[in-house]
Protein backbone atom coordinates (compact mmCIF):
# COMPACT_ATOMS: atom_id res chain seq x y z
CA UNK A 1 0.00 0.00 0.00
CA UNK A 2 1.54 3.53 -0.80
CA UNK A 3 1.49 6.32 1.82
CA UNK A 4 1.04 9.67 -0.23
CA UNK A 5 2.11 12.85 1.39
CA UNK A 6 -1.45 14.28 1.80
CA UNK A 7 -2.42 10.77 3.53
CA UNK A 8 0.23 10.88 5.47
CA UNK A 9 -0.28 14.49 6.56
CA UNK A 10 -3.94 13.83 7.75
CA UNK A 11 -3.41 10.66 9.59
CA UNK A 12 -0.88 12.11 11.75
CA UNK A 13 -3.16 15.24 12.47
CA UNK A 14 -5.68 12.41 13.65
CA UNK A 15 -2.95 11.29 15.84
CA UNK A 16 -1.65 13.82 17.52
CA UNK A 17 -5.55 14.52 18.09
CA UNK A 18 -5.59 11.66 19.77
CA UNK A 19 -2.98 12.33 21.39
CA UNK A 20 -3.94 15.30 22.98
CA UNK A 21 -6.62 14.10 24.17
CA UNK A 22 -4.47 11.65 25.74
CA UNK A 23 -2.70 14.49 27.39
CA UNK A 24 -6.02 16.21 29.11
CA UNK A 25 -7.59 13.31 30.51
CA UNK A 26 -4.08 12.00 31.47
CA UNK A 27 -5.48 8.49 31.70
CA UNK A 28 -2.24 6.48 30.45
CA UNK A 29 1.53 7.59 30.86
CA UNK A 30 2.54 5.94 28.04
CA UNK A 31 1.26 7.84 24.40
CA UNK A 32 -0.18 5.50 21.47
CA UNK A 33 2.86 5.64 19.11
CA UNK A 34 1.47 6.35 15.62
CA UNK A 35 4.76 5.48 14.12
CA UNK A 36 4.25 2.02 15.32
CA UNK A 37 0.92 1.55 13.70
CA UNK A 38 1.07 2.66 10.57
CA UNK A 39 0.85 -0.35 7.81
CA UNK A 40 4.64 -0.87 7.58
CA UNK A 41 7.12 -3.95 6.78
CA UNK A 42 7.44 -7.07 9.50
CA UNK A 43 11.24 -5.96 9.60
CA UNK A 44 10.83 -2.29 10.58
CA UNK A 45 8.14 -2.77 12.87
CA UNK A 46 10.30 -5.27 14.98
CA UNK A 47 13.46 -2.52 14.57
CA UNK A 48 11.15 0.17 16.56
CA UNK A 49 10.09 -3.22 19.06
CA UNK A 50 13.30 -3.93 20.03
CA UNK A 51 14.92 -0.58 20.03
CA UNK A 52 18.18 -2.31 20.08
CA UNK A 53 18.08 -4.81 22.02
CA UNK A 54 19.57 -7.99 21.34
CA UNK A 55 16.73 -10.74 20.63
CA UNK A 56 16.48 -14.51 21.66
CA UNK A 57 14.14 -17.31 21.10
CA UNK A 58 13.22 -18.73 23.60
CA UNK A 59 11.26 -21.82 24.71
CA UNK A 60 9.86 -19.98 28.03
CA UNK A 61 7.22 -17.90 26.54
CA UNK A 62 4.43 -20.22 25.72
CA UNK A 63 2.42 -18.81 22.62
CA UNK A 64 -0.82 -20.52 22.57
CA UNK A 65 -2.63 -20.23 19.27
CA UNK A 66 -4.53 -22.59 16.76
CA UNK A 67 -2.40 -24.05 13.99
CA UNK A 68 -5.07 -24.09 11.94
CA UNK A 69 -7.70 -20.28 11.84
CA UNK A 70 -10.94 -21.31 10.63
CA UNK A 71 -11.76 -17.71 10.42
CA UNK A 72 -8.80 -15.44 10.19
CA UNK A 73 -10.34 -12.75 11.50
CA UNK A 74 -11.32 -14.34 15.09
CA UNK A 75 -7.62 -15.88 16.26
CA UNK A 76 -7.55 -16.37 19.95
CA UNK A 77 -4.32 -16.08 21.44
CA UNK A 78 -2.73 -16.24 24.68
CA UNK A 79 1.08 -15.46 25.66
CA UNK A 80 2.42 -17.33 29.01
CA UNK A 81 5.55 -16.46 30.42
CA UNK A 82 7.50 -17.52 33.32
CA UNK A 83 10.68 -15.20 32.99
CA UNK A 84 10.77 -13.02 35.92
CA UNK A 85 11.58 -9.48 34.61
CA UNK A 86 8.82 -9.11 31.66
CA UNK A 87 7.50 -5.57 31.17
CA UNK A 88 6.05 -5.46 27.98
CA UNK A 89 4.62 -8.23 25.65
CA UNK A 90 3.39 -7.65 21.81
CA UNK A 91 2.16 -10.04 19.53
CA UNK A 92 3.24 -9.46 16.18
CA UNK A 93 1.78 -10.79 13.07
CA UNK A 94 4.22 -11.03 10.17
CA UNK A 95 2.00 -10.42 6.62
CA UNK A 96 -0.63 -8.09 8.53
CA UNK A 97 -0.67 -4.51 6.56
CA UNK A 98 0.07 -3.63 10.21
CA UNK A 99 1.89 -6.11 11.74
CA UNK A 100 2.11 -4.61 15.28
CA UNK A 101 -1.41 -6.30 16.72
CA UNK A 102 -0.95 -4.50 19.92
CA UNK A 103 1.86 -3.99 22.98
CA UNK A 104 1.04 -4.21 26.37
CA UNK A 105 2.94 -2.80 29.48
CA UNK A 106 2.30 -4.96 32.15
CA UNK A 107 3.24 -3.69 35.88
CA UNK A 108 4.62 -6.17 37.92
CA UNK A 109 1.51 -6.44 40.33
CA UNK A 110 0.39 -8.51 36.90
CA UNK A 111 1.62 -12.71 35.88
CA UNK A 112 2.82 -12.32 32.38
CA UNK A 113 0.06 -13.22 30.51
CA UNK A 114 -1.97 -11.80 27.93
CA UNK A 115 -4.91 -12.71 26.17
CA UNK A 116 -6.57 -11.53 23.13
CA UNK A 117 -8.16 -12.04 19.46
CA UNK A 118 -6.48 -11.22 16.39
CA UNK A 119 -7.22 -10.58 12.93
CA UNK A 120 -4.92 -12.48 10.91
CA UNK A 121 -4.96 -11.46 6.83
CA UNK A 122 -3.29 -14.63 5.40
CA UNK A 123 -1.45 -17.67 6.64
CA UNK A 124 1.80 -16.40 8.69
CA UNK A 125 4.10 -16.46 11.48
CA UNK A 126 2.80 -14.62 14.80
CA UNK A 127 5.56 -13.53 17.15
CA UNK A 128 5.07 -12.85 21.01
CA UNK A 129 7.63 -10.74 21.72
CA UNK A 130 8.35 -10.29 25.55
CA UNK A 131 10.92 -7.47 26.92
CA UNK A 132 12.65 -7.53 29.64
CA UNK A 133 15.52 -5.41 31.48
CA UNK A 134 18.18 -5.77 29.01
CA UNK A 135 17.13 -8.35 26.10
CA UNK A 136 13.92 -9.44 23.77
CA UNK A 137 12.77 -12.74 24.06
CA UNK A 138 10.46 -13.89 21.18
CA UNK A 139 8.21 -17.05 19.94
CA UNK A 140 6.96 -17.40 16.74
CA UNK A 141 4.26 -19.99 15.52
CA UNK A 142 3.04 -20.72 12.15
CA UNK A 143 -0.55 -20.14 11.78
CA UNK A 144 -2.73 -20.99 8.60
CA UNK A 145 -5.69 -19.40 7.37
CA UNK A 146 -7.68 -21.05 5.76
CA UNK A 147 -11.06 -19.88 4.22
CA UNK A 148 -14.31 -21.97 4.73
CA UNK A 149 -12.41 -24.11 7.16
CA UNK A 150 -11.31 -26.95 4.22
CA UNK A 151 -7.53 -27.86 3.53
CA UNK A 152 -5.68 -25.22 1.96
CA UNK B 1 -25.23 1.18 28.78
CA UNK B 2 -21.10 0.66 28.87
CA UNK B 3 -19.82 -0.88 26.17
CA UNK B 4 -17.30 -3.03 28.25
CA UNK B 5 -17.91 -6.19 30.07
CA UNK B 6 -15.76 -7.14 33.36
CA UNK B 7 -15.18 -10.73 34.82
CA UNK B 8 -13.40 -11.68 37.44
CA UNK B 9 -12.57 -14.95 39.37
CA UNK B 10 -10.47 -16.37 41.68
CA UNK B 11 -7.57 -18.60 40.29
CA UNK B 12 -5.19 -20.49 42.94
CA UNK B 13 -4.86 -17.38 45.12
CA UNK B 14 -4.49 -14.69 41.45
CA UNK B 15 -7.48 -13.21 39.71
CA UNK B 16 -8.00 -13.49 36.24
CA UNK B 17 -9.07 -10.56 34.51
CA UNK B 18 -11.57 -10.73 31.97
CA UNK B 19 -12.80 -8.18 29.56
CA UNK B 20 -14.85 -7.75 26.62
CA UNK B 21 -15.49 -4.71 24.25
CA UNK B 22 -18.17 -3.90 21.89
CA UNK B 23 -16.22 -2.39 19.10
CA UNK B 24 -15.95 -2.29 15.57
CA UNK B 25 -12.39 -2.28 15.24
CA UNK B 26 -12.35 -0.67 11.94
CA UNK B 27 -8.98 -0.54 10.14
CA UNK B 28 -9.76 1.20 7.04
CA UNK B 29 -9.31 -1.13 4.29
CA UNK B 30 -12.88 -2.98 4.22
CA UNK B 31 -15.58 -1.76 1.79
CA UNK B 32 -19.07 -1.26 2.43
CA UNK B 33 -20.98 -3.28 0.13
CA UNK B 34 -23.64 -1.49 -0.99
CA UNK B 35 -22.07 2.01 -1.44
CA UNK B 36 -18.34 0.60 -2.70
CA UNK B 37 -16.94 3.26 -0.58
CA UNK B 38 -14.27 2.51 1.82
CA UNK B 39 -14.86 2.06 5.58
CA UNK B 40 -13.16 4.65 7.87
CA UNK B 41 -10.65 3.21 10.37
CA UNK B 42 -12.21 3.30 13.52
CA UNK B 43 -10.80 1.18 16.33
CA UNK B 44 -8.97 1.24 20.12
CA UNK B 45 -5.59 2.92 21.07
CA UNK B 46 -5.31 2.43 24.40
CA UNK B 47 -6.70 0.35 26.61
CA UNK B 48 -5.67 0.60 30.68
CA UNK B 49 -6.38 -1.54 33.58
CA UNK B 50 -6.32 -0.01 37.11
CA UNK B 51 -6.81 -1.54 40.07
CA UNK B 52 -7.74 0.10 43.51
CA UNK B 53 -7.01 3.15 41.54
CA UNK B 54 -3.13 1.84 40.52
CA UNK B 55 -2.60 1.50 36.53
CA UNK B 56 -1.19 -2.24 36.05
CA UNK B 57 -1.42 -2.95 32.30
CA UNK B 58 -1.39 -0.07 29.26
CA UNK B 59 -2.25 -1.52 26.03
CA UNK B 60 -1.32 -0.08 23.00
CA UNK B 61 -3.55 -1.46 20.56
CA UNK B 62 -3.59 -1.23 16.50
CA UNK B 63 -6.01 -2.63 14.15
CA UNK B 64 -5.05 -5.69 13.90
CA UNK B 65 -7.28 -6.72 17.13
CA UNK B 66 -10.82 -8.45 16.08
CA UNK B 67 -13.72 -6.74 16.12
CA UNK B 68 -15.50 -6.98 19.27
CA UNK B 69 -12.07 -7.17 21.20
CA UNK B 70 -11.55 -9.61 24.24
CA UNK B 71 -8.65 -9.27 27.01
CA UNK B 72 -7.51 -11.37 29.63
CA UNK B 73 -4.95 -10.39 32.23
CA UNK B 74 -3.74 -12.43 35.89
CA UNK B 75 -3.67 -10.19 38.77
CA UNK B 76 -1.27 -11.39 41.65
CA UNK B 77 -3.38 -11.69 44.49
CA UNK B 78 -6.53 -9.54 44.84
CA UNK B 79 -9.15 -10.06 47.08
CA UNK B 80 -12.77 -9.39 47.14
CA UNK B 81 -13.91 -5.61 47.21
CA UNK B 82 -10.84 -4.76 45.27
CA UNK B 83 -11.87 -2.44 42.32
CA UNK B 84 -10.85 -2.84 38.42
CA UNK B 85 -11.57 -0.26 36.49
CA UNK B 86 -11.21 0.16 32.62
CA UNK B 87 -10.97 2.71 30.67
CA UNK B 88 -10.58 2.89 26.28
CA UNK B 89 -10.12 5.90 24.01
CA UNK B 90 -10.40 4.88 20.06
CA UNK B 91 -8.99 6.99 16.97
CA UNK B 92 -11.98 9.18 16.85
CA UNK B 93 -11.46 10.26 20.67
CA UNK B 94 -14.63 8.05 21.73
CA UNK B 95 -13.68 6.71 25.05
CA UNK B 96 -14.97 4.54 27.88
CA UNK B 97 -15.05 3.25 31.03
CA UNK B 98 -16.29 0.37 33.29
CA UNK B 99 -15.99 0.06 37.46
CA UNK B 100 -15.67 -3.69 38.66
CA UNK B 101 -15.56 -4.83 42.29
CA UNK B 102 -14.16 -8.32 42.70
CA UNK B 103 -16.42 -10.45 44.75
Amino acid sequence: MKVNRRKFLKTSLVYSAAGLTLLETSLANAEWLAADFVPSSFDATMKQLLKGKPIIETDKIDLNIPEIAENGALVPVTVTSSLKDIKNIAIVVEQNPVPLAIQAMLMPELESLLSARLKIASSSFVFAIAEGEKVCYSIKKKVKVTIGGCGG
Amino acid sequence: MSSIKIRTKRLDGNTQIRTLISHPMEHGRNKDKTTNKLIPAHYIQVLTVTHNGKTIATCNIGAGISKDPYFAFLLKGGKSGDVIVINWIDNLGNKDSEQHTII
